[in-house]
């Protein structure tokens, strides 16, 4: 499964069907379904009929949006991961497509986690923020990924652009638990564990609330992950078929040769002037539009 | 692959010896740094002082993000990337190289700055040196060693001056948080080395993560450019 | 402020940005497969 494989140019026509105007498919509408009933069963359960925390009161009730965005997150990055570490090793289009859709899915469930679980602090404990463990470690996840979606995003070619990313993914999945690690050693060894210690006698009906959300917000992950990656697949479908389009054109001026494109290397290893010469990258191909 | 680590080292320091751009931009510009915060901070020396081993190890990154960048300017020039490659160096033998020859540059700069902090902040750094010393190393390859990773990925790309902080800063807060709590411990009154000693551990095991990362992942990314 | 306000602000806090980046994703894959022609869809 090569990345560049242009379909015959009569296949277009051979095909019957009309092209759908969206990302959708008889799954995605399944599961879409599942998705809207479940969220209206998820919300009912969390705000109405789930009974009130002994210690919290009501404000528990913000953990069934906080805890199932966090797992959501976790396991968005960890597609990410693994998508950029096969990858690295198949050269596959489609796992650079999942972790490409994943990891935009995975920051905008991070940004989710934080955002409530500060709303959550600010409620429970006084403050927006505190420097526990558990935030600076999700705050710094967060730009971790950030950083990733930017290398998603460099004006490149297309395999330059998927070769960086996915290292960058993986050597990012690496720093996590380094950084977990070092910001709880460093919280713990200068304040006592604070942060929600949940009753271990939690009650039935909440766990089951928890449960569920949990399960609901993964299968919505799941829907907005494959609606990603269509678009994502379209995209680059789109780029490729411009740059065809474009080398199309060019071989019809017939008069003009073809131009090179790859730079050729000038000099050798040998110690040179610093000048920081502008660096020759292709620019056509990489540059669809990509909000 | 150590002489080929070797030659690419001694080519980068030949490079920087010749060029003289650390010499002559880089270390007024760590000690520039270093004024500032005198500058952002009321020089009370009380305070500074205090704040010190992380002001310190500010310097350091910000110096340090400066020299990877330098680093792989001076291959981005001229299609250097494809020479390099062009060379059929081990792409491990030039990851270690390049480390090699940005952690001694790192070195000299942090010496600097160490001197710069004693002076300017007014702290003594003669107490506890050996954990200075040991978790300053470890912290140079715990900086270097993502360095030439995220320097590498940044290369050749428009957009690498704004790419590269964004990728490094973060990843390496694990060396600011142990540096910056190694520094503290030796420097209190009295040292108090034991705290410190674990904070070398974690620094080790960073710089260990990362090195390794670097010599499995430096080959996909020079297969391109 | 009182507990209720929290919880609907986190309510809505994740509402929306779910909603919005839904109605975006949607919104962007119906462009995008209007522009590409139906021999270029295998995965869809």
């Amino acid at each position: 499964m090569t990345t560049n494989s242009p379909s015959p140019p009569g296949e277009a026509t051979v095909d019957p069907r009309p092209a759908p105007g969206h990302t959708g498919s008889r799954f995605t509408r399944v599961l879409g379904g599942i998705v809207i009933a479940g969220l209206a069963v998820q919300l009912l359960l969390a705000l109405v009929i789930s009974p009130r925390d002994v210690v919290q009161g009501d404000l528990t009730r913000i953990m069934y949006v906080h805890v199932p965005s966090a797992i959501a997150a976790y396991l968005a990055f960890g597609v990410t991961a693994l998508g950029s570490a096969v990858y690295l090793w198949k050269r596959s289009q489609f796992w650079d497509l999942a972790a490409a859709a994943s990891a935009e899915i995975g920051v905008l469930f991070t940004a989710m986690t934080l955002i409530t679980g500060s709303l959550w602090g600010r409620s429970t404990w006084g403050t927006y923020w505190v420097w526990d463990a558990r935030l600076t470690s999700t705050a710094l996840l967060l730009i971790l990924f950030i950083g990733y979606l930017a290398v998603r995003n460099i004006p490149a070619e297309r395999h330059v652009r998927s070769r960086r990313a996915a290292i960058a993914g993986l050597v990012a999945f690496v720093d996590v638990p380094i950084v977990h690690y070092s910001v709880d050693w460093w919280r713990s060894l200068h304040q006592p564990a604070t942060l929600t210690k949940l009753d271990p006698e939690i009650d039935g009906l909440m766990l089951f609330t928890l449960v569920f959300s949990i399960v609901v917000f993964q299968a919505l992950f799941l829907w907005l992950a494959v609606h990603r990656f269509r678009a994502e697949y379209l995209a680059e479908q789109l780029d490729a078929e411009g740059l065809e389009d474009a080398l199309a054109e060019r071989r019809a001026e017939a008069h003009t040769p073809a131009a090179p494109t790859a730079p050729t290397p000038s000099a050798p290893v040998a110690p040179r002037s610093d000048e920081d010469a502008v660096p020759v990258v292709s620019a056509a191909p990489g540059e669809g539009s990509r909000s | 692959m150590w002489r080929e680590a070797a030659l690419v080292a001694g080519k980068d320091l030949r490079v920087e010896w010749r060029s003289r751009v650390v010499l002559n931009q880089v270390v007024p510009f760590s000690v520039v740094v270093l004024l500032l915060f005198g500058f952002a901070l009321d020089p009370d020396r009380g305070f500074l002082r205090q704040a010190a081993p992380g002001l310190y190890w500010i310097a350091v990154l910000l110096s340090a993000m400066v020299v990877v960048q330098r680093s792989f300017a001076v291959e981005t020039a001229d299609g250097g990337r494809d020479a390099l490659r062009a060379t059929g160096l081990d792409p491990a033998a030039l990851f270690l190289g390049k480390a090699a020859a940005t952690a001694a540059v790192l070195v000299a700069l942090e010496i600097v700055l160490a001197v710069g902090v004693s002076l300017l902040y007014g702290v003594d750094l003669t107490r506890g040196l050996p954990l200075l010393v040991v978790s300053g190393l470890l912290a140079t390859i715990g900086l270097v060693a993502p360095g030439m990773i995220y320097g590498a990925l940044a290369s050749g790309l428009r957009v690498r001056e704004t790419l590269l902080p964004l990728l490094f800063l973060p990843a390496v807060a694990p060396v600011m948080i142990g540096a910056t709590r190694a520094f503290e411990a030796a420097l209190r009154q009295p040292p108090s080395m034991g705290e410190g000693w674990r904070w070398c551990g974690l620094l080790g095991v960073f710089a260990a993560i990362y090195t390794a990362l670097g010599l499995l992942i430096f080959e996909p990314l020079l297969e391109d450019s | 402020m009182n507990d209720v306000w929290f919880i609907v602000a986190a309510y809505a806090v994740t509402g929306t940005a779910l909603a919005v980046y839904t109605a975006r994703l949607l919104l962007k894959g119906r462009q995008l497969s209007r522009q590409v022609p139906a021999g270029r869809r295998r995965w869809l």
